[in-house]
């Protein structure tokens, strides 16, 4: 590994994840306007074109004629948007509730990892479903209800390491000092979580992807006319029969995203954790 | 036996409190299951709702719902008028079970297998392909392989059908169940490697192998027992994976299961028939955690004796 900088992580595996997501996001920021065309453009004169050179439709087009290459970016982007969104939510009310019940102990942490024990035989995809059609389609609705399911292996983890950190000497210092409960939570609690939650939340990111794009292919989540690869999927599959390249884009994308943050997040846990393995 | 009474006892009221979850969140949502018929009378409209307990107040609604539920009757569907949610999932629910069934034992059966090939012949070449493939099987989820297996098996080879479902017709569940079981055997492969590997360095491993016993003697009677204690572990959140994924397969592949209506169901504000469905899905993945932790019982002494 030599003439690598110090502070990318070592595996090699680790590294290519990370350069092909930053790949995929700069891609779907600036990829569309590479193309003359835009995400809601109909072009009449090439209807449910495959891919190819002719209108510099790179990806074919849709039925209706619009780009896919434009309108498979503009998935990515949401798809992507709505997993840091739900990741954030389910990151702050895990963090929040994790390190409250592992640095309060006793009861109390008993009490609420209970309620977490039981949230979590929840058949949660079902849960998932009955929060959106609660809440109505819209994007914002589909991160609040993942994120709202998500936070609870984040509880678990932040609670653990809590608990832990609890009883170390400084947290002592500090109680013994007379600083407020709340300030170590917030001070000398929180900060000390960060690997493990930067791991963990990087787990969450993919998971995140799949529930939204699973909730988007039935029909369920982002809604027509904007594009996420979920819906651009349950597209394609109505059409793959006569024009498969609507299948094939977004799903070539998803496999991608999905696979690189999946050993982004192993390679992560084993540089911050190495007894991991 | 005792493990398993209190065990089947402990389902009670985590079903209830799905239950009460599940009613109050389809009730929260804005709107009622005879809003899209425009030309409804006010009359009509208030004999619908007298017809269905509609009008009367939350509590009431919710109490009667219970009181039916024990009976076992989930109610009349608000939407597809003339049928009962029973008669709706008795019907989805054979084909959904048969298909997710199938699912687990290939996945079992194929995940297995491969990660004691994987932990035998460990930083090998076949380790290697292995680890590979399993990476990518559980990244690609069953939406993404049921068209694709659809599109190369069915479209371009011709060899299955793309869709439709005949009692009794296996060339019909091929596909779907190799993608449902796909993600699920990959990641049975990866725990079983994992695990194998850890066991076969304790101690007792080198003991059996010192008494002159054969490496597939080894392996079957003193490793696998142990090592396939996590990835029983795991079968109660695969069940629930299997069950959430066979929604996507059924519509891909136009199986007429559980999943049929569940969608048109939630967006409709079918309020019984989305209830009824979420419930039996969910009685049915608690039964398979309970099945799964039974059987980890059965493995090992420790869980079902109450020590640790």
């Amino acid at each position: 590994m030599a003439g690598a900088p110090a502070w990318l992580p070592p595996a090699r595996a680790t590294r290519v994840a990370l350069g092909v997501l930053g790949a995929i996001a700069l891609l779907a920021v600036a990829g569309p306007f590479a193309s003359p065309w835009r995400g809601d453009e109909l072009d009449w004169a090439r209807l449910a074109m495959s891919p190819g050179l002719d209108g510099r439709h790179w990806f074919g087009t849709d039925r209706l004629g619009r780009d896919l290459y434009v309108r498979t970016l503009e998935g990515v982007r949401v798809s992507l948007a709505i997993a840091l969104a739900a990741t954030l939510v389910s990151l702050v009310i895990g963090v929040a509730y994790g390190a409250i019940a592992g640095f309060a102990g006793g009861r109390l942490e008993a009490l609420m990892m209970r309620v977490v024990d039981v949230l979590y035989s929840l058949p949660y995809v079902f849960f998932v479903i009955l929060l959106t059609v609660s809440l109505g389609r819209s994007p914002a609705t589909l991160f609040l209800a993942i994120g709202a399911v998500g936070w609870l292996t984040m509880a678990r983890v932040v609670c653990s390491q809590t608990e832990s950190l609890r009883q170390r000497e400084f947290i002592e210092a500090a109680t013994a000092a007379g600083v407020p409960a709340r300030a170590i939570l917030l001070r000398h609690v929180i900060p000390n979580l960060a690997g493990p939650v930067l791991v963990y939340a990087t787990l969450t990111v993919p998971g995140v992807i799949l529930i939204e794009s699973f909730l988007s292919f039935l029909g369920l989540g982002v809604q027509e006319p904007a594009a996420s690869l979920g819906n651009l999927m349950a597209q394609g599959t109505a059409e793959m029969e006569s024009a498969p390249w609507m299948l094939l884009a977004p799903c070539g994308f998803l496999v991608a995203i999905v696979l690189a943050l999946g050993t982004l997040g192993d390679g992560l846990r084993d540089w911050l954790d190495p007894r991991g393995r | 036996m005792r493990y398993a009474l209190t065990r089947l006892l402990g389902i009670v009221p985590t079903l209830f409190i799905i239950v009460t979850l599940a009613f109050l969140l389809i009730r929260l949502a804005p709107g009622g299951p005879f809003d899209q018929e425009q030309t409804l009378a006010p009359e009509i409209r208030a004999n619908l709702d007298r017809a269905y307990g509609l009008d009367q107040p939350l509590a009431e609604q919710y109490l009667r719902y219970l009181g039916r539920l024990l009976h076992g009757d989930l109610g009349p569907s608000m939407r597809l008028r003339d049928f009962s949610v029973n008669q709706l999932v008795a019907t989805g629910l054979p084909v959904s079970l048969t298909l997710g069934a199938l699912a687990l034992v290939a996945a079992v059966g194929l995940g297995i297998p491969l990660g004691v090939v994987a932990a035998r012949a460990r930083g090998r070449w076949p380790d290697r392909v292995l680890g590979a493939l399993t990476a990518l099987g559980i990244a690609v989820p069953p939406y993404v392989t049921a068209p694709l297996l659809a599109l190369v098996f069915g479209i371009y080879l011709r060899w299955l059908p793309v869709a439709g479902w005949e009692p009794g017709s296996l060339r019909d569940l091929v596909l779907p169940v190799a993608a449902l079981a796909l993600p699920t055997a990959a990641y049975l492969a990866r725990l079983t490697r994992a695990s194998v590997l850890e066991i076969v360095t304790l101690p007792f491993v080198r003991t059996a192998r010192a008494k002159g016993l054969g490496e597939f003697a080894v392996l079957v009677r003193h490793v696998l027992p142990p090592a396939l204690v996590p990835v029983l572990g795991y079968l109660s959140p695969a069940a629930a994976g299997v069950l959430a994924g066979s929604l996507v397969v059924e519509t891909v592949f136009g199986l007429p299961g559980m999943g049929r209506f569940l969608v048109e169901g939630a967006l409709n504000r079918d309020y019984t028939l989305v209830l009824g469905k979420v419930l039996v899905y969910a009685t049915l993945v608690l039964a398979l955690n309970l099945a799964a932790d039974l059987l980890v019982g059965l493995l090992d002494p420790r869980v079902r004796d109450g020590r640790r």
